[in-house]
C-alpha cells in the first residue's frame, strides 16, 4: 500500500504540475489574445476618429463643434501606442510584424512621430486655421502610412 | 512647344544667312537688330524648354518612373536604378535611367526613347521584358514621352552599373517576342469623344501613363493580362502581395467609394474608414499620385467610377 500511496502522490503531484504548466500556458495566451484584441480595437478607434475628423474638416458633415474631440482622441490614443505592443504579442494572430520587436528603435521613432504629428493636429485644430489643419492632417496621415509600411502586414479590408 | 523650337532653329539659320554678306553701316545696324531678335528668340526657347522640363517632371511622376527606377534604400538616388522587382518569372533589376552615358540612358536619341516607350524595344533592337510596362506606355502621346525624356536628360548623370536580371530558365528575350505577339499591340490612346474630357484624361492616366492595370489587372500563367477582368485585382499580385479590385463592385471592389474618397486615397493614402495603407501602393502614392494635380486625381476617380462592376477572383 505505501508503494501505491507514494505512486499516487507522485501521479497527483506530476498531474497538478502538468495542469499548472498548461494553465500557465493558456493564461499567457489569453493575455496575449486580449492584448491583440485591445490593440486592434484601439487602432480601429483611431481610424474612426481619423475618418470622422476628415468628414467634418471637409464640411461633408456640418458639425464643427465635434472636430476638436476627434483630434484630442487621436492624441490620447497615440500616447498609448508604446504600451500596445509588449514583447511576445506578435505571431500569427496579428498583423503586427516581427520588425516591431526586431527594430525597437525604428518602431519607437515611428511612434514618436505619430505622437508629434497628432499633437500638431490638435494644436492646428484648436487654432482654427483651416489650411494649417489640413496640412497637419496630411502629416499625421503620413506617419500612419509610414509606420504601416514597415511594421504592419497588409491585409484585405 | 516643339514647333516653337523648330521655328527658332529655322529663323536662326535664315538670320545667319542674312548676316553673312556685309559689315557696312547698314549691315551692322541690321546685325545689331538681328542680334537683338536672336536674343529674344533664345529667351523664348529657354522659356519653352523650362516649360517642357516642368511638364516632363510632372509626367515622370505621373508615369510612376521613380517608384520603380529607384533603389529601396533610404539614400538611394532617384531614377538611378537598383530596385528589385520580384515576380513569379524571376527577379528584375530595374535599370538606371539617369543620363549617364555608360550606365544610364545618356546615349539615347529621341527615337530610342520613343521606341522603348511605345514599342518595348531597346536601342540595340532587343525586346524589353514586359516588367517595363510598355504595354501600357504604348498609349502615351509622343509629346509627353519627349517631355519625360527632356526631364530625365536634365538630371545629373549617375554612374551606377545595372545588375543582370535573375530569371526563370524559360524567360528569355525570345519568349518575350512570343509574349508580344499574344498580348502587345502598339497603339496611341484615342480619346472617346462620346465621353467627357475628364473621363478621357482619367483613361489616359489609368490605362497608359499611370499603368494601373499592370498590377491591378489579373494575369494568366504566361503573364498576359486578363483584359476581361481589367482592374479587378489579383489574389496573388505580380510582386506577391494581393492587389485589390478597383472596379465598381460593392463587395470586393471600391463600389462604395466616392470620387472624393478616391482622391483622398491617391493624395495621402487614407482609406474611407480612416485606415492608412502600408501596401506596395504606398510607394505609388508617395512617388506618383500625391504629386498629381487635384484635377488629375479627380479625373482618375471619374474614370474608375465609370468602370463596370467586376468581382475579384
Amino acid at each position: 500500500m505505501p508503494i501505491l500511496k507514494s505512486f499516487n502522490v507522485v501521479t497527483a503531484l506530476s498531474g497538478s504540475l502538468l495542469a499548472g504548466f498548461l494553465m500557465a500556458g493558456t493564461a499567457m495566451s489569453a493575455e496575449t489574445e486580449d492584448t491583440i484584441k485591445y490593440r486592434h480595437a484601439a487602432m480601429e478607434a483611431m481610424s474612426g476618429h481619423v475618418a470622422s475628423f476628415l468628414l467634418i474638416a471637409t464640411n461633408k458633415i456640418e458639425a464643427p463643434e465635434f472636430l476638436q474631440s476627434h483630434a484630442d482622441a487621436l492624441v490620447d490614443l497615440s500616447r498609448q501606442l508604446n504600451l500596445m505592443f509588449p514583447e511576445g504579442s506578435g505571431g500569427e494572430d496579428t498583423h503586427a510584424l516581427p520588425a516591431i520587436w526586431e527594430d525597437p528603435e525604428g518602431f519607437s521613432a515611428a511612434v514618436i512621430k505619430m505622437q508629434e504629428t497628432a499633437s500638431a493636429l490638435q494644436l492646428a485644430t484648436r487654432a482654427g486655421n483651416k489650411s494649417a489643419t489640413m496640412k497637419a492632417f496630411a502629416e499625421a496621415g503620413k506617419s500612419c502610412k509610414g509606420c504601416h509600411e514597415d511594421y504592419r502586414e497588409e491585409h484585405d479590408h | 512647344m516643339k514647333i516653337i523650337a523648330k521655328n527658332t532653329i529655322t529663323r536662326f539659320i535664315l538670320l545667319r544667312k542674312k548676316l553673312k554678306p556685309t559689315m557696312s553701316g547698314r549691315g551692322f545696324q541690321r546685325s545689331l537688330l538681328a542680334g537683338l531678335m536672336l536674343g529674344l528668340l533664345f529667351i523664348g526657347t529657354a522659356a519653352a524648354d523650362s516649360q517642357q522640363l516642368e511638364r516632363g517632371e510632372y509626367l515622370t511622376y505621373a508615369g510612376g518612373c521613380i517608384s520603380c527606377h529607384t533603389a529601396d534604400n533610404d539614400d538611394a538616388i532617384p531614377l538611378a536604378g537598383g530596385h528589385k522587382l520580384e515576380t513569379p518569372f524571376g527577379i528584375f533589376h530595374v535599370p538606371n535611367i539617369t543620363p549617364d552615358k555608360e550606365t544610364g540612358i545618356g546615349n539615347w536619341s529621341d527615337d530610342d526613347f520613343i521606341n522603348a516607350m511605345h514599342e518595348g524595344i531597346s536601342p540595340d533592337g532587343k525586346n524589353y521584358f514586359p516588367a517595363f510596362p510598355y504595354a501600357s506606355y504604348t498609349g502615351t502621346n509622343e509629346d509627353d514621352v519627349l517631355a519625360i525624356k527632356a526631364y530625365l536628360f536634365s538630371l545629373e548623370p549617375v554612374y551606377q552599373p545595372n545588375e543582370p536580371h535573375e530569371l526563370a530558365w524559360y524567360v528569355s528575350r525570345l519568349s518575350v517576342s512570343f509574349w508580344k505577339m499574344l498580348y502587345f499591340s502598339a497603339a496611341r490612346f484615342e480619346p472617346d469623344t462620346t465621353r467627357p474630357e475628364q473621363w478621357n484624361r482619367g483613361a489616359y492616366l489609368v490605362r497608359h501613363l499611370g499603368h494601373c492595370g499592370e498590377c491591378h489587372t489579373p494575369r494568366n500563367r504566361l503573364g498576359g493580362p486578363d483584359k476581361s477582368r481589367a482592374l479587378a485585382g489579383s489574389a496573388k499580385g505580380i510582386e506577391g502581395e494581393s492587389v485589390p479590385n478597383i472596379t465598381q463592385d460593392k463587395e470586393t471592389g471600391i463600389g462604395r467609394w466616392s470620387a472624393d474618397d478616391i482622391e483622398t486615397f491617391l493624395d495621402f493614402g487614407m482609406l474611407p474608414d480612416g485606415d492608412f495603407t502600408g501596401s506596395d501602393m504606398s510607394a505609388v502614392i508617395d512617388d506618383n499620385t500625391s504629386h498629381l494635380t487635384p484635377e488629375d486625381r479627380q479625373a482618375i476617380a471619374a474614370y474608375l467610377l465609370a468602370l463596370p462592376h467586376k468581382q475579384a477572383d
